[in-house]
């Protein structure tokens, strides 16, 4: 029993005394640096539209500048033009002749009388003897199928010439042409000797006539005449009859048409370019659409502008196949011209020289080889145009002498919108209109009215706006690069200053070559005319009284359980010669107010020397005891900076800086 | 007047040879196996009392007040805590005059020590030191939890015993943060703050916890002699000097580094949100931690004392004795006198000089000591009861006299032995 309670005992002492851990908490006090920032004048600025300028001093200047003007000459250089509307009807077309010959041996000739192959045999020398009526009422077929079916036509010739090559003469010849189907007289030739070895033709007018395919030439006589002695008789002689319809005119064929060129238009068209005399143009892009309307079967066009080139090769459209139409419908084939260069000085090597504006065109219609038989009339057309619709990237030439009114146009400028109120006496302030001419011709200027704005007074520039500024046209490299000229006109303007203006008015008037046309080929690029823009420069050598500047910023700190913030410090180490009351007012999601964090606090302002220059700065430490920023969306700085000295003038440094460091104060529950 | 000096100091002089010598020697002649069980338990500090160490084990809230009280009745810059919790077994055997014993130990051990400017700060904060220059170096915490298997000869002549021992340590957990210098200046309004520090740490794997997570492994010595010359006996002991080599997934981490912190430098003050503070990439210097193997000591003994006897009734034997420890921080450097003097600093152990007795009562004989110095550096009073002879129970304390103070108590200690002779 002893030994057990020993083991027992001692089992309970090295066991009873096993503790289960648990971490205690308490709060500790912690100041930590959270932030810190520097600012110079560029930070204030920073808001604003404005930048800061700095000369060798390190005396910054605050530089504004706000685009005043900004003309377009887009519409000098617009080419949207429908031109080189044609219209190519068929009897405006010219066919191919019709040739059909026909070949009389003295073989045939002689076999078709009797026994007079044995008096005349072939290859011998006899004398032939007269032989009246050798052919009488004979017929020879004229098969034109090769060419059409039937033609109607309201013009055409029809000539008819016989090569005698017999050895002797024939004479008495008489031929009619009729149709084989309604069997018209086509024509009637005669001739009363034709002497051997010689040739003679006679024309008659078939303007009117329809022509069938096959036509009968009916012989009506002709005699031979006797030989002058022997004479070598030889059968391949003969006598070759040739009819040609040429000059063809249709009124209405059926035929299978062959490729045939129907028209050809080669011309120069000028454009409408106003006073502008441009002799080329860079297209930036744009199109040009081939309209056509043909009633023709197969109809087949090809469009050139040999004025436009890119790369140095002239535009073709290529053949165009164009589809018959029975209606109205037109064809549109669009081609995209980017980057094609228009030259508008006319047709290459022109009579009487180079001229403008206008550029050179050929068309050619065709109709295609049919493969079937078509009917095509005196009213089958093609009808076409063409449209331009360019956007230019440049133009060369002279630009004309147009005036171009400007405004009046107010623009808003927000270079004093942080100014609440206050008074600030600039030392001085510079205003100047300042010209960027990009293109190549002289301007005229006339400033009409030029005057800021506020809420309640509207101070115009002293002006002379009668008086005209010469802007000097810009040049330009040989690889387009564009050196703008430069004109600045410096205004009397600290009064339009001094009422913190929120717009500024313009009106001006631009006189495009208001003298003389230069030598010098104008040029123009629509993206980059002319520009004004109007030029602040203020040195901030101020005097400021009670200056409020109200700045809205975001913020954005949220509640952590971790901790509680309890204080925060700002600890302002102020460069600037400037006194400052700081007001910040915290907003809500809604810009609902929530509190005031700071109420007319007092930054103090740098010490200075006798110069006014800061010597060094000064401290300024703010408690703030708001802790609850969960709600806090927006913050409203509310700052009235006076310079210090009163009512001297202090200069503004690049060197200063107001140092500012934000810490904080927090309770931290530490725990396990 | 003398006699009753000595009437009354001879009691508390009265020491036991078994509670202060490392001694693996058999308590007796005639025994040839013993069982032994020890239990350690200690708590010790040189200013932070029972209140403090209660609060940060039992979940209190600490309030200002209690700081402030901690604070200001600290004594000294240097902040001393060292506590053990140490369970062991062992088996002894006689074969003649030769002894051989082994042993099973688990050894938990916290040893920390910290300036009173860093209690300041990590329980009030900075925001009362500002202009203040709060000076950290010095700052150690080393805790370990490891198992010691032992295996001792002895030798016992004439007048001469003689034994060592080598243990193989079973390293479980480890974790150590040795700041040596470290300072945190607060500039008014806390607008920056200047933070120089050296500091490195070793943490052993923190996936595994239990008591069977092996997570490195060591070797201890001892070596103990006792000579009796007269009527002296002349002890001498050097004990658990080891080391143990924490394995490569262990945590380390080292840096020395000054730097001054005003707050994320923000470009556009006017625009300030907290998303600017969370994007900040200012603080991310930080050196990263590594996996690597390290180093650390346990706790050597030193032990050196003198016992001897008289014929007073209440004075059989004494004992005078001092007891150093040595435990450098954790490193790779060999071992030197600089080393050698490096490990007594280190281990904030102040050299311990007692005196201590024996009194048989009708009951029991108990064991009074006094001693000055150790983790307390203080004086303390022990006591123990010892109870039987071949089956044997020892339960004491070093610090009797805090018992007696509660909260303000600095130090707690409890041990118990059980010893089976046979």
């Amino acid at each position: 029993m002893k030994r057990i309670s020993l083991i027992l005992v001692s089992v309970l002492l090295i066991f009873s005394c096993k503790h289960e851990l648990e971490s205690p908490s308490w709060n500790v006090d912690l100041i930590i640096p959270i932030a810190h920032s520097q600012v110079n004048i560029n930070n204030i600025i920073s808001d604003s539209s404005s930048n800061i300028n700095e000369d060798e001093s390190g005396l910054i200047s605050l530089v504004y500048q706000q685009e005043l003007i900004n003309i377009n000459l887009d519409t000098l250089l617009t080419i949207e033009a429908t031109a080189d509307e044609q219209t190519h009807t068929l009897d405006s077309a010219s066919f191919a002749d019709v040739i059909i010959s026909d070949t009389a041996t003295m073989g045939e000739s002689i076999s078709e009388v009797p026994l007079l192959s044995l008096l005349l045999p072939n290859g011998s020398n006899n004398s032939i003897p007269a032989i009246p009526n050798i052919a009488s009422q004979d017929t020879i077929n004229v098969n034109a199928s090769e060419y059409f079916e039937t033609m109607n036509l309201y013009r055409g010739t029809l000539k008819l010439e016989i090569n005698n090559g017999y050895p002797t003469d024939i004479s008495n010849i008489s031929i009619t042409l009729i149709n084989s189907g309604t069997q018209n007289i086509v024509a009637i030739f005669t001739f009363p000797l034709i002497p051997a070895g010689t040739s003679v033709s006679d024309s008659v007018s078939i303007a009117g006539q329809t022509i069938d395919e096959d036509l009968f030439a009916i012989l009506n006589n002709m005699d031979v005449n006797p030989s002058n002695g022997s004479v070598l008789i030889d059968y391949s002689d003969a006598i070759i009859t040739t009819i040609t319809m040429s000059d063809i005119g249709i009124i209405e064929a059926t035929a299978v048409f062959p490729e045939q060129q129907l028209t050809e238009t080669l011309k120069e068209y000028s454009f409408d370019l106003g006073g502008a005399q441009i002799n080329e143009i860079g297209i930036k892009n744009g199109t040009v659409t081939i309209n056509v309307l043909s009633t023709l079967p197969n109809g087949k066009m090809i469009y050139n502008i040999p004025s436009l080139k890119k790369n140095g090769i002239p535009f073709t459209s290529g053949e165009i196949i164009i589809p018959q139409t029975s209606g109205n419908e037109l064809t549109n084939f669009e081609f995209d011209f980017e980057g094609y260069v228009l030259d508008l000085t006319g047709k290459e090597d022109r009579i009487g020289g180079d001229t403008i504006n206008t550029i050179y065109t050929e068309s050619f219609t065709f109709i295609d080889y049919t493969g079937t038989l078509e009917t095509i009339n005196a009213t089958d057309s093609f009808y076409s145009f063409i449209e331009y619709d360019l956007t230019p990237e440049y133009a060369k030439g002279f630009l004309g002498n147009e005036t171009i009114e400007f405004g009046p146009e107010i623009i808003e400028t927000d270079i004093f919108n942080l100014i609440e109120s206050g008074t600030i006496d600039f030392k001085t302030a510079n205003l100047s209109i300042g010209i960027n001419n990009f293109i190549g011709a002289n301007m005229g200027l006339q400033v009409n009215n030029l005057s800021a704005l506020n809420d309640d007074n509207e101070v115009s520039a002293t002006i002379d706006n009668n008086f005209i500024y010469d802007i000097e046209r810009a040049s330009i490299s040989s690889n387009n690069e564009i050196y703008p000229t430069f004109t600045e006109i410096d205004l009397e303007a600290d009064n339009m200053l001094e009422i913190f203006p929120n717009q500024i008015n313009t009106e001006a008037t631009f006189y495009l070559n208001p003298n003389i046309q230069n030598s010098n080929l104008d040029f123009l690029y629509p993206e980059f005319t002319l520009e004004a823009n109007l030029n602040i420069k203020i040195p901030l050598q101020i005097i400021s009284n009670q200056l409020t500047f109200i700045d809205t910023s975001s913020l954005n700190i949220s509640d952590n359980p971790d901790y509680e913030i309890q204080k925060v410090y700002l600890n302002i180490e102020n460069g600037f010669p400037l006194e400052a009351e700081i007001k910040i007012i915290l907003l809500d999601e809604n810009n609902m107010v929530i509190d005031t964090l700071i109420s007319n606090t007092k930054v103090n302002s740098a010490q200075v020397d006798i110069n006014n220059f800061v010597i060094n700065s000064r401290s300024t430490s703010i408690e703030i005891d708001y802790k609850d920023f969960d709600n806090v969306n927006k913050l409203i700085a509310i700052s009235s900076l006076t310079t210090k000295p009163n009512n001297e003038f202090v200069s503004l440094y690049s060197s200063y800086i107001i140092d500012i460091r934000l810490s904080a104060k927090i309770n931290k529950l530490i725990s396990n | 007047m003398r006699e009753l000096i000595l009437f009354i100091m001879f009691p508390l002089c009265l020491f036991s040879q078994e509670i202060n010598q490392d001694t693996i020697m058999l308590v007796s002649k005639e025994i040839e196996h013993e069982l032994r069980w020890n239990t350690n338990l200690q708590l010790e500090s040189n200013n932070l009392n029972q209140g403090f160490l209660n609060s940060m084990t039992n979940g209190t809230f600490i309030t200002n007040e209690m700081v402030d009280n901690w604070i200001n009745n600290s004594t000294g810059n240097n902040n001393i805590i060292n506590s053990e919790v140490i369970n062991s077994f062992e088996y002894l055997i006689k074969f003649d005059s030769l002894h051989i014993g082994i042993s099973i130990a688990d050894n938990n051990l916290l040893n920390s020590s910290f300036s009173d400017d860093l209690l300041k700060f990590a329980f009030k904060g900075n925001f009362l030191y500002q202009d203040v220059n709060l000076d950290f170096g010095g700052t150690n915490l080393r805790a370990s939890r490891y198992q010691q298997y032992k295996l001792t000869f002895g030798k016992v002549y004439n007048k001469y015993k003689f034994s060592s021992s080598i243990s193989y340590l079973t390293g479980n957990h480890h974790l150590s943060y040795i700041i040596k210098q470290g300072n945190l200046y607060t500039a008014p309004y806390g607008s920056y703050l200047d933070i120089a520090y050296n500091i490195n740490a070793f943490v052993t794997d923190t996936s595994n916890f239990s008591i069977f997570a092996n997570n490195g492994n060591g070797l201890a010595f001892d070596f103990i002699t006792d000579i009796n010359i007269q009527k002296y006996n002349i002890h001498f002991s050097l004990t658990n000097l080891g080391y143990i080599n924490w394995s490569k997934s262990s945590i380390t981490f080292a840096a020395d580094s000054s730097f001054n912190f005003d707050g994320i430098l923000i470009d556009d003050i006017f625009n300030f949100n907290d998303s600017i503070l969370e994007n900040s990439t200012e603080l991310d210097d930080l050196p990263d931690t590594k996996n690597n193997i390290f180093k650390s000591y346990i706790p050597a003994n030193i032990n050196f004392n003198i016992t001897g006897s008289s014929k007073f009734k209440y004075l059989k034997q004494y004992t005078l004795g001092i007891i150093a420890k040595w435990q450098p921080y954790s490193d790779n450097k060999p071992l030197s006198f600089s080393k050698i003097n490096q490990g007594f600093k280190e281990s904030n152990f102040k050299t311990l000089y007692f005196i201590n007795s024996i009194i048989q009562t009708k009951y029991c004989d108990m064991i009074p000591k006094i001693s000055y110095g150790g983790y307390s550096d203080k004086a303390n009073i022990g006591l123990a009861f010892s109870k039987g002879k071949k089956n044997k129970i020892i339960i004491g304390t070093h610090h009797l006299q805090e018992l007696l103070n509660s909260d303000q108590s600095t130090s707690l200690s409890f041990y118990l032995k059980l010893i089976k002779s046979f």
